[in-house]
This record gives C-alpha cells, sequence and structure tokens, in this order.
C-alpha cells in the first residue's frame, strides 16, 4: 500500500520565452523523507524550487500538497501551507537582526491579528514573547543563539547560512525546500550542516534538497531524483542512482570514482 | 520584553517642552515658522512609513497632502462641514486616492515605482487646477474656516501651534506603535527582501497597501489642518517639489527613524528662513541644495545613522528590541 506522498508534481513545465526550464517533471517526496535533487547546473533545479514555492507560475502541470494543489497560489500562502525554503543566493534580512530574522518566520504562526499587535493588546504581548522565545530556540538548534543581537548582514558565511535553516524551520513547515545549503562550505562546515538536516529529519520534516556535494547526497538521502536540462533522467535511492549510466554521462561521471575511493 | 517606561518619559517631557515653545517664542513670524515645522514633521514621518519601513519609494506624497487639503477645504466652504468631520474626510479621500497608486504599483519596483508615483503626483496637481468648477482651478479656495472647538474658535497663532502640535504627537504615537509591533518586521522583511519575505509568509500585497495606504491617510490629515490654518489654497502649494523636499527630510534624517523625522524635518523648515538675512533669494536656495548634498555625502544613513555610528553601532532605523 503506498501512502499518500507530500509533494507531489504532475506534468510540471515551466518555459521562459523559448527557454525550456523544465519540461513534463514528475517527482513526489513522501511524508517524513529526504529526497535529494541532483543534476548540473542549469538543469531546472532552482527553477523547479520557485515553482513549488510560489515564487514561479508554472506553465503546465500541477504541484499538490497533502493532496491539495497549491500551484498557482501565492508565495506567502504556500508559506502558510506548511512549505518553507532557504535560497541558493543568501537572501537574509540584512539589516534586521539575527533574532529579528527568525521572528519574521516565527510569526507566520501567530494567532494574533495585525491590529491587535498594532495597538499592543496584552495577549500580543504574551504571543511576542512566546515567538521571541521560539525565535530563540531555533537559533540555538543551529548554534547561533549568541549571535542574536547582530545584524544579520555582518555574519559570517557559515553562519548566515545556518541562520537561514533557523529562519526557514521557524515558520513551522512540513516540508523544507533546502537549495545548496553546503554551497561554499568546508568539510566540517558540511559536517555541521549534514546534523542540522538529520535533525530536522527526526522532527518529522520532510526535505528536499538541491545539492552538488555528492557525499552529503549519498549519505543523507533516502531518494535522489536527477534533472538535466529541464527533464527527470533518473531517480531512485542513492546507490541506484548512482550507478546509472546516463546520470554517469551527464553529471556524476568523475564523482563517480571519488565514491568508489570512500 | 523591555518596553521601555523611560522611552515614554522622554517623549512626553518632549511634548510639554515643545508646546511651551509659543509661550516663550512670540514673535508671531517665527510661531508660524514652528507651526510649519508641525506640518513637515507629520509629512516626513508619515513618508517614513512608506520608504523607511517598508522600502517603496514616492514622489507623490504633496499629492495626498494636497488632496486632503482640498477635501476638507471644499467640504468646509461648499457644504458647511464642520472642520473636525471634514479633516478625516481628507485623510480618507487620500487613502482611497492612494490605492490607485498603490495598486498598480504593486508590481513595480526601484526607478519604475518611482517614475509612476511621480506620474501620479503630476496628474493630481493637473486635475486640481483644471477641474476649475470643482475646485476653481489656480484661483484655489479661499476663506477656509477655522476649526471651532466649544465656543473658541482656533485663530491665534498660539493655539494652532497646540492644534499642529497635536497632529504631530498622534503622527508620533502611530509610528511607534507601527515600530513596537509586528507590522514593523513584516515591513522591513518586505524592505530588506521582498522574494524571501514572501516565502517567510509575509503577504507583501497587504504591506504595501497597508504602507501607501497608511501614509497618505496622515498627509491627508495633516493637508485638512494646513488648508483651514494657511485660509487659502491653491494647486501650486502641493507640486512634486514639496514632494521632492519631504523625500529628502525623510533620508536626510534617517530612514526609518523616527527621532530622525522629526530633527530633519526642523531643521530643513528652518534652514531656507536662517539663511534669508544671509544671502539673496537664488543663492539661498543654492546653499540649500549644498547644505542637502553635504548631508547626503557624510551622512549617507542620515543623522539618526551617523549618531548611532558615532555611538559605536549602526543602526539606520529605531526598531526597537523585540
Amino acid at each position: 500500500m503506498k501512502t499518500e506522498p507530500l509533494l507531489e508534481t504532475t506534468g510540471l513545465s515551466m518555459f521562459f520565452g523559448g527557454v525550456k526550464a523544465l519540461e513534463g517533471f514528475a517527482m513526489e517526496v513522501g511524508p517524513g523523507q529526504i529526497v535529494g535533487l541532483i543534476g548540473p547546473n542549469g538543469a531546472g533545479k532552482t527553477t523547479f524550487f520557485n515553482l513549488v514555492t510560489g515564487l514561479l507560475k508554472p506553465s503546465a502541470g500541477r504541484i499538490s500538497l497533502n493532496g491539495r494543489v497549491i500551484s498557482g497560489k501565492t508565495a506567502d500562502q504556500i508559506a502558510r501551507a506548511g512549505v518553507s525554503r532557504t535560497f541558493q543566493n543568501i537572501c537574509l534580512f540584512g539589516k534586521l537582526s539575527v533574532l529579528e530574522n527568525v521572528m519574521l518566520s516565527a510569526y507566520l504562526r501567530s494567532r494574533c491579528s495585525l491590529l491587535s499587535s498594532f495597538i499592543g493588546t496584552g495577549r500580543s504581548r504574551k504571543e511576542r514573547h512566546r515567538l521571541r522565545a521560539e525565535a530563540e530556540r531555533w537559533l540555538d538548534f543551529v548554534g547561533i543563539g549568541h549571535l542574536a543581537g547582530v545584524k544579520a548582514e555582518n555574519l559570517a558565511y557559515g553562519d548566515q547560512r545556518r541562520l537561514e535553516i533557523a529562519r526557514a524551520m521557524a515558520t513551522g513547515p512540513e516540508l523544507i525546500l533546502l537549495d545548496e545549503p553546503t554551497c561554499g562550505m568546508n568539510p566540517s562546515e558540511t559536517g555541521e550542516t549534514m546534523k542540522h538536516i538529520r535533525r530536522i529529519h527526526d522532527q518529522g520534516v520532510s526535505i528536499l534538497i538541491i545539492e552538488h556535494d555528492m557525499k552529503l547526497v549519498m549519505g543523507i538521502c533516502q531518494q535522489v531524483v536527477v534533472l538535466d536540462h529541464g527533464a527527470k533522467i533518473a531517480e531512485g535511492e542513492p546507490k541506484e542512482v548512482q550507478k546509472n549510466p546516463l546520470v554517469i554521462e551527464a553529471y556524476l561521471g568523475k564523482t563517480k570514482i571519488d565514491a568508489r575511493d570512500q | 520584553m523591555k518596553d521601555k517606561p523611560s522611552a515614554w518619559l522622554w517623549w512626553l517631557v518632549g511634548l510639554a517642552l515643545a508646546a511651551g515653545l509659543p509661550y516663550i517664542i512670540t514673535d508671531a513670524y517665527t510661531q508660524h515658522l514652528l507651526i510649519l515645522c508641525c506640518f513637515n514633521i507629520v509629512l516626513a514621518l508619515s513618508l517614513n512609513l512608506l520608504i523607511g519601513f517598508a522600502g517603496q519609494i514616492s514622489f507623490a506624497h504633496a499629492a495626498f497632502f494636497g488632496v486632503g487639503a482640498y477635501t476638507s477645504a471644499l467640504l468646509a466652504t461648499r457644504l458647511g462641514i464642520s472642520f473636525w468631520l471634514a479633516l478625516p474626510a481628507g485623510g480618507v479621500m487620500s487613502a482611497v486616492l492612494s490605492l490607485l497608486i498603490g495598486l498598480p504599483s504593486l508590481r513595480l519596483r526601484g526607478h519604475y515605482l518611482a517614475i509612476a508615483t511621480l506620474g501620479f503626483q503630476e496628474i493630481v496637481v493637473i486635475v486640481i487646477s483644471q477641474w476649475v468648477s470643482l475646485t476653481r482651478g489656480p484661483m484655489g479656495i479661499t476663506g477656509i474656516p477655522k476649526p471651532r472647538l466649544g465656543r473658541l474658535t482656533i485663530s491665534a497663532l498660539e493655539h494652532w501651534y497646540l492644534l499642529a502640535l497635536a497632529l504631530v504627537a498622534l503622527t508620533v504615537l502611530f509610528m511607534i506603535r507601527v515600530s513596537r509591533s509586528r507590522l514593523a518586521l513584516e515591513l522591513l522583511a518586505l524592505r530588506e527582501n521582498e522574494v524571501a519575505a514572501r516565502s517567510m509568509g509575509v503577504n507583501t500585497v497587504k504591506m504595501k497597501l497597508i504602507a501607501f495606504t497608511g501614509s497618505a491617510f496622515v498627509a491627508g490629515l495633516a493637508g485638512g489642518v494646513y488648508a483651514s490654518y494657511i485660509n487659502s489654497i491653491d494647486p501650486y502649494s502641493f507640486t512634486v517639489w514639496v514632494s521632492a523636499i519631504i523625500i529628502l527630510m525623510v533620508y536626510a534624517g534617517g530612514v526609518g527613524s523616527i527621532v530622525g523625522g522629526i530633527v530633519s524635518a526642523v531643521i530643513l523648515t528652518l534652514l531656507p528662513e536662517f539663511l534669508r538675512p544671509i544671502a539673496e533669494d537664488q543663492f539661498r536656495m543654492v546653499i540649500f541644495g549644498g547644505v542637502l548634498i553635504l548631508i547626503i555625502m557624510f551622512m549617507p544613513e542620515g543623522m539618526a545613522g551617523f549618531f548611532e555610528k558615532i555611538r559605536g553601532r549602526l543602526v539606520p532605523r529605531k526598531f526597537p528590541e523585540v
């Protein structure tokens, strides 16, 4: 018996004028799964993320979350539906503090209205306390609690990446999309990030990761989907995908030899 | 949660001191200048909501000021409606009109948005000066009645100053409440990175509209008070040049800073007057322009940012610890 997928796309296509970024892309993420999305640069991976999170409207096809169609909804609606993400190019709120960055996300789960916050009712104050505590919890989760008051743009690169994760998690998502979370990191930082990803997984959140670091993909992902030039060329367990000649040809090539050396 | 009670104390002290000013400075012309400062403060603070918090740009602020003035003046002179009712009507009218620029602007950013608001500003002035049957065009509206409070008609300069100061106090209260609420977080997130804000669940459409209509409403209120104070208005008091000066007040004070907005509005209102005895008319404005350039060059984060830098940390806007 197959369980209902959390995220499902069918026939998803995205054309930018004459450019075919994605065509007929179908994939799914099961509840509590970690799925890796790999492929050469320009394959359409980030475009796919932008489609799922509502920053783009698909040219054709459908995206569903828990059986309900989300393609065509606005980005903030989809965030409220339980999808969160980090960005390939860090998109923090630079002039806001680390804590403020995460508090904004925490406010997604606010039960008070904007008006009551503006007036400053007792209820809204209490809730601010609660959300602040939650934001601090997420900062500690990624290990930057001590940097709460620092302006986000002043953080070191690795801490900025961690903040992105904390901010995305504070919205309380069912599904989190990580776009190259270890981009530009050294092996020890990558190991740290892998730990965070595992701990996110332990919380029951489903994860979809775009990555180029094969060690991470092979080490963490339960399923891997391979994109090349806008089309899916393989999917399956990491070990199988690694052996797929199409994938090797398109992408893994040299890395397969490295993997065999492990 | 640190809601500093001492901050309120400072504001109250400042308000009390400000309220006492016209009894110390009794020269009529200076009192008139102080009243103008009040109007400029309200305009600068309300524009700050749009520029400083929401990170949008608008050249149309004078238009909203003018729409509020004209609405209030017309309701009072044509329909005999009391000042106290005409005033909020002016505010609402400005807010409604701001949707005309707010809605189409949702897709525009940066320079394109600036041009669109510039166009809107020009259109409003043209409509006011051409719609002669309604607004008497270039001849303007005269004989705008003064507000009555019980048996007192507000005509003495001291009383006008207090009324204007009350408007300032309300605007400051409004801005402080915004800056301490969830609204500030969402607006600032919109300003810093719109795409990320949307992805984190901020309804940026709603936020932009709130910022546009909120700032326009306050500007409209200020317009209504101004119309009654100045007694007669014409389209040329509400041109794009006025918009530009208000924008400069916002940047000179420090985008997002309430105190900065107040200080820069006062300085930039009084500066041309202080230059009057020193230089002739044309040179006066040249010097004024020069001062503005110096501010932009040496205090790019505005006065508020400049002082924060001196204090060792750079916070270009006053957002209290959450």
